[in-house]
C-alpha cells in the first residue's frame, strides 16, 4: 500500500500542497496496517528527502547522470567538490561512489545554511558541452534536438507539473540553468529510504551467522505469521526501485502461496469483533451526523475535528519539532520529547474525527495512518541517539556518529490494546564482504 | 485548481455506470455533479496533476492550469493519447517563445492486449517451496554478466 507522504508540512500550502515528489495517495497504509497488527518494523527514523527541480519537484536523474549536468551555488560555487572534507566526518559510506542521497543533500544544505542559494542545476552548460562534441554545425543542431526532446520527455513521463512551471517561467532548458531543492520528507522503503516492517529474508543467501536473526521460515513475512511486505511496505533495503518492488512482490506472492498451502485453513473471525470494527470505521461518519447541528457552520464545531486541520495539525508538529522544511530537517531530544506530547493530544482528538461524507471518511482514516507513521519516526529518531544520515535530519544534541553503538537497525513494535510501543535494537550482519 | 472541466466538452460520461475521471483518478477527487452532469475536481488542493483524468477523458474535456501558489499564469501543456502514442504541446507564458510539440510512443514494440507473460521462456521448477521465481534462470539474461558496480544511479 506504498509509502508515506504529507506526514510533514510540504513546502507549497496553497494549491500545490497537493504537489509533493511522491505521490499524496501514499498516506502511510502500509504502516499503519503492520504497525496495528503488532508486527516489528524497522529503520522507522529513516526519512527519504530528494533534491528535485524546485516547487514542482521535477526529476533530476537524467540531468545529473546522462547529460551530467553540474549544481552549484548562486555563486557558481561547486558544492560537491567545495564541501567535499565534510565527508570525513560520515566515512566509510559518506565516500561510497556514487554518493548516497542524503549526503548529497548535506553539502547542498551547507551552502543553503552559509546564504548562497539560490542552487541550480547548470542546464545549459550541460547541453553546451555535448553540442560541442558535434562534428559540424548539422550535427550540433540534431544534437540540441534530441536533447530538448529527452530533457522534456522526462518531464513529461514523470512530473507534468514541472513542464508546466518551465513553460510559465519561459525556461528553455539550452538557454538558463533552473533551481533545484531539497524536497519534504517522505516514507518510501524501496527508493532512497528505508522505513517499513521487518520482514523475513529469503533462505538462499543467508550464512550461518545470519541465519538466526534475518530468516523466519517464509520470505518476506512479517513478524506476524502470515502478513507479508513489499516494496514501500518492507524496511532496510533502500535500492530497490520500481523494478526491485515489482520483484519484491513476486517474491511475496509466491511465499504467500506457499504460506496458505501450509497453514490451509480459513482463519474464524468472530461477527462481533467484525461489527466492532465496521462500528470504528465508520465512527466519524457518526460523529459528523450526531454534532453537525451545533453550529451554524459545520466547519466550526466544539464537539469534533474535521480531517483537514486534523492532517494540518499533524503536518505542523512534525515540521516543527521533528526536523520538517522550517526547521532545516534539525532536530533534538527535547524537541521530540514536546513533538510526542503533542502527537499523544492529537491521538486522543482523532476519537472526534467527524467525515461528512465518504471521501472526508477516507481522509479521516488517511490522516490517522499518517499519524501512527509519524509516530514510530519520531520514537525511532529519539532511540537512535546520534546523527547518521546528514541531509535527511540532524540530532543537533547528538552530531556525530556513533558506530561503536548504533551500527545496528533500530526496530519497533506498537500493541494496539496497550498503546505501548517496545524500541529494539538488532544487530547488522553482513551477508556480503 | 489543478484539473479543470470545460463545461461544453464534457457529457458527464453518460454511456457509462462510472464516469471515466472518477474511475481513473488515484486521489478520489474527480466526481460527477448530479445536476449538471458535469464533472469537477472535489479537493483540488489534492491534486498531484499526474493527468491520468485528462488522459482518459473521451472528450478532451479536462485540462490542468498550474498550482497558483507558484506557478504564473499563461502557460499550458497539453496531452492527447492515441492507443499507440501522446502528443504533447507545451505553450508558454511568453508568446514569443514557439509553441514546442512532441510525440512519444506509449508502447515498446508490443501491440495492446499481445504481451506474454512469460515470453518464450521456459516457467522454472514448478516448485512452491523453492527460491527462484517464475522463469528463472532464463528469463532473467544472467549471460549478459552482471551490473558493473558503478554504474548503480542513486536517484
Ligand atoms: C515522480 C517519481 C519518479 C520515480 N522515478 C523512478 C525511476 O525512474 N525508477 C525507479 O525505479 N523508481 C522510480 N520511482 C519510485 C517507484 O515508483 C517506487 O519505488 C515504486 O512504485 C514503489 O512500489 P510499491 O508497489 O511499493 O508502491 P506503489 O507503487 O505506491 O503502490 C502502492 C499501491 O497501494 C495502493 N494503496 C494505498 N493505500 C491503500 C489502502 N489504504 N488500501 C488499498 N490500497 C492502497 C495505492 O493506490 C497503490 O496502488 C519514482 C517515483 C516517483 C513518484
Ligand atoms: S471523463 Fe470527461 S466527459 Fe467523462 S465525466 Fe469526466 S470530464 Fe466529463
Ligand atoms: S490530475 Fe490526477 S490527481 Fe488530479 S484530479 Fe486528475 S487524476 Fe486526480
Amino acid at each position: 500500500m506504498g509509502g508515506a507522504v504529507h506526514v510533514f508540512k510540504p513546502r507549497s500550502t496553497g494549491e500545490g500542497f497537493g504537489r509533493s515528489w511522491y505521490p499524496p495517495f501514499n498516506s502511510g497504509a502500509s504502516t499503519f496496517f503492520t504497525l496495528d497488527a503488532g508486527a516489528e518494523m524497522t529503520c522507522q527514523e529513516v526519512r527519504f528527502i530528494p533534491v528535485r527541480f524546485k516547487d514542482a519537484y521535477g526529476p533530476v536523474g537524467a540531468w545529473f547522470l546522462l547529460f551530467k549536468s553540474i549544481a552549484t551555488n548562486a555563486y557558481g560555487g561547486n558544492y560537491m567538490q567545495d564541501n567535499a572534507a565534510e565527508l570525513d566526518k560520515w566515512e566509510p559510506y559518506g565516500k561510497v561512489k556514487p554518493r548516497p542521497a542524503n549526503i548529497r543533500n548535506w553539502l547542498m544544505m551547507l551552502d543553503v545554511m552559509d546564504g548562497k542559494s539560490p542552487i541550480y542545476m547548470q542546464t545549459a552548460d550541460a547541453i553546451q558541452a555535448i553540442v560541442d562534441t558535434a562534428a559540424d554545425e548539422k550535427d550540433a543542431k540534431k544534437k540540441l534536438k534530441e536533447l530538448e526532446a529527452e530533457a522534456w520527455e522526462d518531464f513529461l513521463d514523470m512530473t507534468i507539473s514541472q513542464a508546466i512551471l518551465w513553460a510559465a517561467t519561459n525556461t528553455e532548458p539550452d538557454k538558463k540553468p533552473s533551481e533545484i531543492m531539497a524536497c519534504d520528507p517522505y516514507f518510501i522503503g524501496s527508493h532512497s529510504g528505508a522505513s517499513g516492517a521487518w520482514v523475513s529474508g529469503p533462505e538462499d543467501v543467508q550464512t550461518d551467522e545470519t541465519m538466526d536473526e534475518y530468516f523466519w521460515g517464509y520470505a518476506n513475512m512479517t513478524t506476524v505469521s502470515g502478513l507479508f511486505a513489499a516494496g514501500d511496505a518492507s524496511g532496510a533495503s533502500s535500492h530497490k526501485f520500481s523494478s526491485g518492488s515489482f520483484t519484491e512482490g513476486r517474491i511475496v506472492g509466491k511465499s504467500a502461496l506457499a504460506f496458505i498451502l501450509d497453514n490451509n485453513t480459513l482463519p474464524n473471525v468472530d461477527q462481533s469483533v467484525i461489527d466492532e470494527r465496521i462500528a470504528e470505521i465508520l465512527k466519524p461518519l457518526d460523529m459528523y451526523e450526531e454534532h453537525k447541528d451545533a453550529t451554524t457552520d459545520p466547519a466550526i464545531n466544539p464537539n469534533y475535528i474535521r480531517p483537514t486541520q486534523h492532517i494540518y495539525r499533524l503536518q505542523k508538529i512534525m515540521d516543527e519539532y521533528a526536523g520538517g522544511v522550517s526547521a532545516q530537517f534539525q532536530t533534538n531530544d527535547k524537541l521530540m520529547e514536546r513533538g510526542l506530547e503533542l502527537l499523544a493530544f492529537l491521538k486522543e482528538d482523532s476519537e472526534n474525527l467527524a467525515a461528512d461524507s465518504l471521501h472526508e471518511l477516507m481522509r479521516s482514516w488517511e490522516s490517522i495512518h499518517r499519524m501512527y507513521q509519524a509516530e514510530s519516526h519520531v520514537r525511532s529518531m529519539l532511540f537512535r541517539e546520534e546523527t547518521r544520515w546528514p541531509g535527511y535530519y540532524f540530532r543537533n544534541d547528538k552530531p556525530t556518529m556513533d558506530n561503536d553503538n548504533w551500527l545496528a537497525f533500530c526496530n519497533c513494535k506498537y500493541d494496539r490494546n496497550t498503546g505501548e510501543w517496545e524500541m529494539i535494537k538488532r544487530p547488522v550482519k553482513y551477508i556480503t564482504q | 485548481m489543478p484539473s479543470f472541466v470545460i463545461p461544453d466538452k464534457c457529457d458527464g460520461c453518460k454511456a457509462l455506470d462510472k464516469t471515466a475521471c472518477q474511475y481513473i483518478c488515484p486521489n478520489d477527487l474527480m466526481v460527477l455533479n448530479k445536476e449538471t452532469e458535469k464533472a469537477f475536481n472535489q479537493d483540488p488542493q489534492m491534486c498531484w496533476e499526474c493527468y491520468s483524468c485528462v488522459k482518459i477523458c473521451p472528450t478532451q474535456a479536462v485540462e490542468v492550469r498550474g498550482y497558483q501558489d507558484f506557478v504564473p499564469m499563461g502557460a499550458s501543456v497539453t496531452a492527447l493519447r492515441s492507443s499507440e502514442d501522446i502528443m504533447w504541446t507545451v505553450q508558454f507564458r511568453d508568446k514569443e517563445i514557439r509553441p514546442k510539440r512532441f510525440k512519444f510512443p506509449i508502447r515498446r514494440g508490443v501491440e495492446e492486449g499481445k504481451a506474454q507473460p512469460f515470453d518464450h521462456y521456459p516457467t522454472g521448477d514448478d516448485d512452491i517451496k523453492s527460491t527462484t521465481l517464475m522463469t528463472e534462470p532464463e528469463g532473467i539474461n544472467t549471460e549478459k554478466g552482471p551490473v558493473k558496480f558503478d554504474k548503480l544511479p542513486t536517484l
